[in-house]
């Protein structure tokens, strides 16, 4: 008998194998069509659970985006690891040439540039727009100025200490260093990336389970038609997949709305912050969103939707009869 | 087709559905399984489409024993069983066409192939003027016949039903019995479970009679007079 039912089997098996890539491709359109026109006969309640959703991604974007400006003002301002060395404006180019020779035979000083009088102006019209009031003026009133970069490596007392070393040098006006407020700012950015990391997967969790919470209520709203479906021969992976679509769905639109809200106040935020900017004296140009993010955002959160459908659905479908 | 080799169902707690059930189907052939509320007619269908599985005996579908189908086979096995209910198990939010297009999207069949399918299924009970309407627009009758070209849209070797008039006046009954009739004629095995004895007699066919689990008549459509 066995032999039998093994005979009978075959072909059907090797029908089904045949037909089966073609199956696959047929149920896969269908359910994706299938659960898009699900969400789209319920227009209000998909719109809220996208908004929900979008909004809670939106969020990492927007510190995101507040971060990478801070991080840009502050390079614009200088790098930490400059020191200006103003020399007196008596100096000629000659002994600016000397000093900076000096300097850089000192082992805790890499390069050292010599900017002119000239150079500076230059620098000035460029980057703060007073062209105008300084093509008025008779003669240069700047000094020359040394840009001392300070090995790498080196510790905040070591630099402290040779900057003292450089004020007390003859010929020396001035020493400014960046050093110092330039790594409270570096820490402060440090930890708001820490802290904007671990809100994106605190709000990456929020999502899936936002997700997954919608697709828990859409299927036991609908432990009839599962019933049906079982009855007339639908394997549970088929009843299961227009779940799975539905949570990339809401994935998709949602990463889109969080792309768009970052947009909008990336938009809001360009004047502002070039602004500030200008009045701190850099020149900068506002750092928007990269590309790569603005389409991982939406792909990331599909991924996220449809987990949350997966992991709902699972349970949910083994309770079925 | 179908062979019942002394099957017996015991429900968890004790009720003996069925006992030492023992009869065949042959294939294009059709039959009632009659009997009072209760006798166990509702429990042999369910076993045919592996609602429910025997305590004792071997049900044999096709050459297959169903008692060996793991629960992977199940829908697979389910195709080729076309199932019609009493209170018909339509997808209320779903048209005409998508309820009988089902079964054809579950076994994989492509779209361009769906449509015309469909259509013919809905033109063989009636329906084909409204494709397009949802089940609630349709009448009692009307919902019934849905459901049937639900059943047969895939090609069932088997069609069972179980009261499938149960809910219907006796004119709309017997255009009902008549359409079951009708895919008898074109090579389909029918089984149907009904109390209604004045309608079985009408259709001049097989009678199985269950009296409190128990086969204890089967009558051949020839002694039906
Ligand atoms: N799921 C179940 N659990 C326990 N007892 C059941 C169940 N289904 C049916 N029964 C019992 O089995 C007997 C036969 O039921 P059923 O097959 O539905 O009869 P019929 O369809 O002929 O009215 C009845 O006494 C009923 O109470
Ligand atoms: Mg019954």
């Amino acid at each position: 008998m066995n032999e039998a039912v093994r005979e009978n089997r075959k072909p059907v098996t090797a029908r089904a194998r045949a037909g089966g890539f073609n199956a696959w491709r047929e149920h896969h359109g269908w359910s994706m069509a299938a659960s898009f026109r699900r969400l789209a006969s319920r227009p209000l309640g998909t719109a809220l659970t996208v908004a929900v959703m979008g909004f809670a991604m939106s969020l990492p974007l927007a510190f995101f985006l507040l971060l990478a400006n801070v991080q840009r003002i502050g390079d614009s301002l200088g790098k930490a690891d400059t020191i200006s060395v103003f020399l007196k404006g008596t100096l000629a180019a000659p002994n600016a040439q000397q000093l900076a020779d000096i300097l850089r035979e000192r082992r805790d000083i890499g390069a050292v540039e010599v900017v002119t009088p000239k150079e500076g102006l230059d620098e000035m019209a460029r980057a703060q727009g007073f062209a105008g009031a300084i093509a008025d003026l008779d003669n240069n009133p700047l000094p020359f100025v040394l840009k001392v970069h300070p090995k790498p490596g080196l510790t905040a007392d070591q630099v402290g200490k040779m900057v003292q070393e450089l004020r007390d040098m003859g010929g020396v006006d001035m020493v400014q260093d960046n050093g110092g407020w330039r790594a409270r700012l570096d820490a402060l950015v440090g930890v708001g990336t820490r802290a904007v990391t671990v809100l994106a997967v605190l709000l990456g969790i929020a999502a899936l389970l936002v997700v997954g919470n919608t697709i828990r209520v859409d299927i036991q709203g609908r432990a009839a038609e599962i019933g049906v479906l079982l009855l007339i021969g639908a394997s549970r992976p088929f009843i299961r997949r227009p779940y799975l679509y539905a949570g990339l769905w809401y994935g998709l639109f949602a990463g889109i709305l969080a792309v768009v809200l970052a947009l909008g106040l990336q938009a809001a935020l360009a004047g502002p912050v070039a602004r500030l900017a200008d009045a701190y004296g850099g020149s900068m140009d506002f750092g928007g969103l990269p590309a790569w993010l603005l389409l991982a955002v939406p792909l990331l959160s599909a991924f996220l939707g449809w987990l949350g459908a997966r992991l709902v659905s699972a349970r949910q479908l083994r309770k079925a009869p | 087709m179908i062979r019942f080799d002394q099957v017996g169902k015991r429900y968890e707690g004790g009720h003996e559905a069925l006992a030492d059930v023992s009869f065949g189907v042959e294939a294009g052939e059709m039959a009632f399984v009659t009997g009072h509320s209760g006798a166990g007619k509702s429990t042999l269908l369910k076993m045919l489409g592996l609602i429910e599985r025997p305590t004792h005996g071997i049900v044999m579908f096709d050459g297959q024993s169903l008692a060996q189908a793991r629960t992977g086979d199940i829908p697979r096995l389910r195709r080729r069983i076309g199932m019609v209910f009493q209170d018909h198990r339509l997808l209320m939010d779903r048209t005409a066409f998508a309820n009988v297009e089902l079964p054809l999207v579950i076994a994989g069949v492509p779209a361009a192939d769906r449509g015309k399918r469909v259509r013919a299924a809905l033109e063989k009970v009636g329906l084909l003027p409204n494709e397009k309407h949802l089940p609630s627009a349709l009448s009692t009758g009307e919902q019934q016949r849905l459901g049937i070209a639900r059943a047969i849209v895939g090609k069932p070797t088997l069609l069972i039903a179980d009261e499938p008039t149960g809910n219907l006046d006796p004119q709309l009954a017997v255009e009902i019995m008549g359409l079951f009739a009708e895919f008898q004629s074109v090579g389909t095995t029918v089984l149907i479970a009904s109390h209604d004895l004045m309608l079985i007699k009408k259709m001049r066919k097989r009678v199985v009679v269950l009296d409190h689990g128990r086969l204890v008549a089967d009558i051949p459509a020839s002694e039906i007079v």
